[in-house]
């Protein structure tokens, strides 16, 4: 499987002239991205999200660790040049256009400041009306749309985006969502930092949870939110709440749980709900939400990696 | 070729600023006020009237490279200590706005290395610099060459020698941005060194007047690294005044001048390399 | 997969500002050693100043006046105006010239930097010393004894102390005189009236023509009617000082410029002339039109002249002409006047003597 993002043991300590050991942002990260898919970046505040993006671009310095970025050396400005980053506070030139603004990215990016591409990329952000009008104006949704057309200057393979629709209106990050659907779909690879755990959920394919400088879980999206051994079960109305517990389904909310990976004893137990009177409405695997994942994830001690998938 | 872009940038920055505008204006107002209101009167190279707004001003007939020197004198002294003096109030924003948080991890992130950031910014200013000196300077100097016959490029030479001056005392303002971040700190560095340039162009007179110990060596030791902006000062004004200076005494000091600049952008580059943001 | 990160090297950087350092102050300490070009300092000799003016005032002396011829009988006495003092060189002199009446200031150019230059120009070794034998033989040190030294169209006035002088070892051949109370008269018989004549052992008067020596002693001794000077008294400032006449000084640019030459003959009668030795040497020209016009006008065209010779000059590669024309300015009055400004640095002067007489003599000595 083609990579990517490689890194592997990264360590990056914030040292100040007092404390010479430093504050220890990244601890060991060891993190496998394939190309062509997203992937989400969790973690609590202060975990080591943006340190990890910015480790990743060389604009923090790490103390140890292997970095790979499209094959190649993240400093080498060839490989920087086909990836885009949105930074999560993007300051921009108050007296540009847009215009201006993508153009001197394009000759930074070494792309060809062509107008009509300029123009396109600012269509595909919302942003085609405003392309003459000073960026000082601009509010913070419209900053966070140009600085993702920023971020596609130049077709990148790689999109690492920190919090790309922060500040941008829900319209806005259904637009974003399908812009970074139509890269995915090209094959382009998006590492989405975000603290809005359902947008990670809708974007990424793949999850990675960092919690005090270490990455604490890493895998697919299926992989990390199923639960093992448990079925969720919904009843039409006029169940026997009680006589379904005697069988074994537990009450969860308006619907049931039933514990257990034996799928004969499963449908032993249905038919002796539907014999007590129960209509099945729904039997499906119990799987977590991102919330759940995250929260145990990060409680009470840091789990091992479980990446099934993860290379040695 | 990416040095370039970023200087290209910064005078994008520049002049969408309205004190570049400004600045820009008041030169191309002089200038122009120069070319419509002066009528001078020539007699074979000899500068024999002057009529300012149409008023006939008494003057002394002399050569007319001789009686422009006096203006050119005074081009020279203007572009090199008020203007520079300007000019570090007004380009100490630069570089601490480019390194804001936001924007320098968008720079950094783009195909450009560091020391490509700090040269092109380095080499944006300082062309900001020349553009105006030479534009005032060389404005002039062909206004008056149109309506006399008489060309010199010696205030463009002196207007040069300023644009030095002012690229050695950005380096260590340049540095200070980097490292602290800060238009104040990095116009406070501005300033220091030059009026520590200054200073130091007169070394060899001051030190004599300290008692004679550790504190004349130290002040010696100081200032023999420092840029002698009053000893290039003295010399753009000669050249512009039109007297005769020795080529080998300018091109060392120029070199020494650079030497210093270059000398600083390597300590901001030693800081800057391993500088996160 | 690539190697582990590996933090960029930074020591280069500080190597090289180390070096660059180091190598910028080297170049900057060799250029701070490099002398400036001298300033030219030049004083416009344009008005009397306070020394000047002070200078004037100790060279006055009270009128020697006239033993008053017999009233007709009957007459009413006028009362006699006041004596005025005034300086005896300048009452010496002639009250009107046709070409030039000058002062040099003999002493106070001996001590200038200019005097100090020509001196070490003209005066040769001392196996060679001219001036030297002149003093042992006629007991007149000229470098000692010489205040001024003015020059008419017929007269030589030299000022100073002549008590020690031998004045037949000066005048040998001549014959002596006592035309008045304070003045010994010389005179060479037979050849053409060359005279001498000496006041108050102050003054000495040279002429080819004994009637200018003698009318010298008449101005001196009162027997003369009371008349101006060629030189005004508030005229005399600067180390030379004096009037020529414009004709004198057209036919210095007959060759050269006859343009210029025609309109000073025709507009001007005399120039003023004023050279300060102070520094360097500036002379100023202070000329004055038969109407505001044509000054100007003559103005311009000199100002023209001189801007044509400095770049004929350049061109020429005479650069010690054109420096010398460099500080050449002309100033036009609106009251008709216009002054003329040259100015002589003591580096062009020492360039244009460096193969002087005494020069050669010590050189060749020294060999």
């Amino acid at each position: 499987m083609s990579l990517a993002i490689a890194v592997r043991d990264v360590e990056k300590r914030y040292r100040t002239w007092r404390n010479r050991a430093g504050l220890c942002a990244l601890d060991g990260v060891t993190l496998e991205v394939p190309r062509g898919v997203a992937f989400g970046l969790l973690g609590p505040n202060g975990a080591g999200k943006t340190t990890f993006i910015k480790v990743l671009l060389t604009i923090v310095r790490p103390e140890r660790g292997l970095l790979h970025v499209l094959d190649g050396d993240p400093e080498d400005p060839r490989i920087r040049a086909r990836v885009g980053y949105l930074p999560e506070r993007l300051e921009l030139p108050a007296h540009f256009t847009p215009m201006t603004f993508l153009a001197s990215v394009s000759r930074l990016k070494r792309v060809p400041p062509l107008r009509d591409g300029l123009f396109r990329l600012l269509d595909r952000v919302g942003l085609a009306s405003d392309a003459n009008r000073k960026i000082g104006g601009f509010s913070k949704g419209q900053k966070q749309r140009l600085g993702l057309a920023a971020a596609l200057v130049g077709t990148p393979d790689l999109l690492v985006l920190d919090e790309p629709t922060d500040g941008v209106d829900p319209m806005g990050r259904v637009e974003i969502r399908n812009l970074l659907g139509a890269e995915l779909a090209r094959g382009c690879t998006v590492f989405l930092n975000s603290h809005l755990l359902a947008e990670t959920e809708r974007v990424c394919s793949r999850i990675g949870i960092i919690a005090a400088g270490r990455l604490v879980r890493q895998g697919s999206l299926e992989e990390l939110c199923r639960a093992e051994g448990r079925w969720r079960v919904r009843f039409a109305e006029g169940a026997d709440a009680a006589r379904l517990a005697d069988i074994g389904f537990r009450t969860a909310g308006e619907e049931f749980l039933f514990a257990g990976d034996d799928l004969l004893a499963l449908n032993r137990a249905l038919d002796r709900a539907r014999a007590a009177g129960a209509v099945i409405a729904e039997v499906r695997p119990d799987e977590k939400d991102l919330e759940q994942v995250m929260s145990e994830a990060l409680t009470p001690a840091p789990a091992p990696l479980t990446d099934p998938e993860a290379r040695p | 070729m990416t040095v370039l872009a970023i200087a290209a940038d910064l005078w994008r920055h520049a002049f969408a600023r309205k004190w570049f505008l400004v600045l820009g204006a008041a030169v191309t107002l002089f200038l122009v006020f120069v070319a419509l209101s002066l009528r001078l009167e020539v007699v074979d190279g000899a500068l024999a009237g002057m009529r300012l707004f149409g008023q006939s001003t008494t003057l002394e007939i002399t050569a007319v490279d001789v009686a422009l020197r006096p203006i050119f004198k005074a081009t020279a002294i203007i572009l090199y200590y008020p203007f520079t003096l300007f000019l570090i109030a007004l380009c100490a924003e630069f570089a601490p706005s480019l390194l804001q948080a936001g924007r320098i991890e968008h720079m950094l992130s783009l195909p450009v290395r560091r020391f490509e950031l700090v040269l092109g910014t380095y080499l944006g200013v300082v062309g900001l610099s020349a553009l105006f000196s030479l534009y005032g300077a060389g404005g002039l100097c062909l206004i008056l060459g149109v309506k006399t016959g008489v060309l010199t490029l010696r205030p463009v030479l002196a207007a040069l020698l300023g644009t030095t001056a002012f690229a050695t005392v950005y380096s260590g303002m340049l540095a200070a941005a980097v490292l602290a971040r800060s238009a104040t700190s990095s116009a406070g560095v501005g300033m220091a060194l030059y009026f520590a340039g200054v200073l130091a162009g007169y070394r060899t007179s001051l030190a004599p007047m300290m008692s004679e110990g550790i504190s004349r060596r130290v002040f010696e030791a100081a200032t023999a690294v420092l840029p002698r902006i009053s000893t290039l000062g003295n010399v753009a004004s000669d050249i512009a005044g039109g007297r005769a200076v020795s080529a080998a005494h300018v091109g060392g000091l120029c070199a020494g001048f650079l030497a210093f600049a270059a000398a600083v952008l390597a300590v901001t580059m030693w800081g800057f390399e391993r500088k996160d943001y | 997969m690539a190697g582990p990160y590996r933090r960029s090297r930074r020591w280069p950087w500080l190597v090289a500002a180390l070096v660059l350092l180091s190598g910028g102050a080297w170049l900057m300490s060799r250029g701070e050693r490099m002398p400036r070009p001298k300033e030219v300092q030049v004083t416009f000799p344009r008005h009397m100043s306070a020394s000047d003016r002070e200078r004037l005032r100790q060279r006055r002396r009270p009128p020697i006046l006239a033993v008053p011829e017999q009233a007709e009988p009957g007459a009413v006495a006028q009362p006699a105006p006041p004596p005025r003092p005034r300086d005896p060189l300048l009452v010496a002199m002639p009250p009107t010239v046709d070409k030039v009446a000058m002062v040099v200031e003999a002493n106070a150019i001996r001590h200038s930097p200019v005097g100090e230059l020509l001196l070490d120009c003209f005066v040769g070794s001392p196996e060679d010393d001219e001036l030297g034998r002149l003093r042992s033989k006629t007991g007149l040190d000229v470098f000692e004894d010489l205040d001024r030294v003015a020059v008419t169209d017929d007269a030589i006035f030299v000022s100073g102390r002549f008590e020690r002088a031998n004045w037949t070892e000066l005048f040998p051949g001549m014959k002596e005189q006592t035309p008045g109370p304070s003045t010994r008269l010389w005179k060479r018989e037979g050849k053409d009236g060359e005279s001498a004549l000496l006041w108050n052992d102050e003054m000495l008067v040279v002429s080819q023509k004994e009637a200018e020596v003698r009318a010298a002693a008449d101005r001196l001794e009162g027997r003369a009617p009371p008349a101006n000077s060629a030189i005004d008294e508030d005229d005399c400032y600067g180390e030379i000082y004096g009037v020529v006449a414009s004709k004198a000084v057209a036919s210095l640019f007959e060759n050269s410029s006859p343009d210029v030459a025609a309109k000073l003959g025709s507009i001007t009668e005399q120039v003023k002339l004023h050279v300060d030795a102070t520094h360097d040497v500036g002379v100023v020209a202070d000329a004055r039109g038969n109407d505001a016009a044509s000054a100007l006008d003559l103005a311009k065209t000199l100002g023209g002249a001189l801007a044509l010779g400095r770049a004929a000059a350049r061109a020429q590669g005479n650069d010690n002409l054109a420096t010398f024309l460099d500080y050449a300015s002309v100033h036009p009055s609106a009251s008709g006047s216009f002054r003329v400004e040259l100015a002589l640095p003591l580096d062009y002067l020492k360039t244009l003597l460096m193969d002087c007489p005494g020069r050669k003599a010590r050189s060749a000595g020294s060999k």
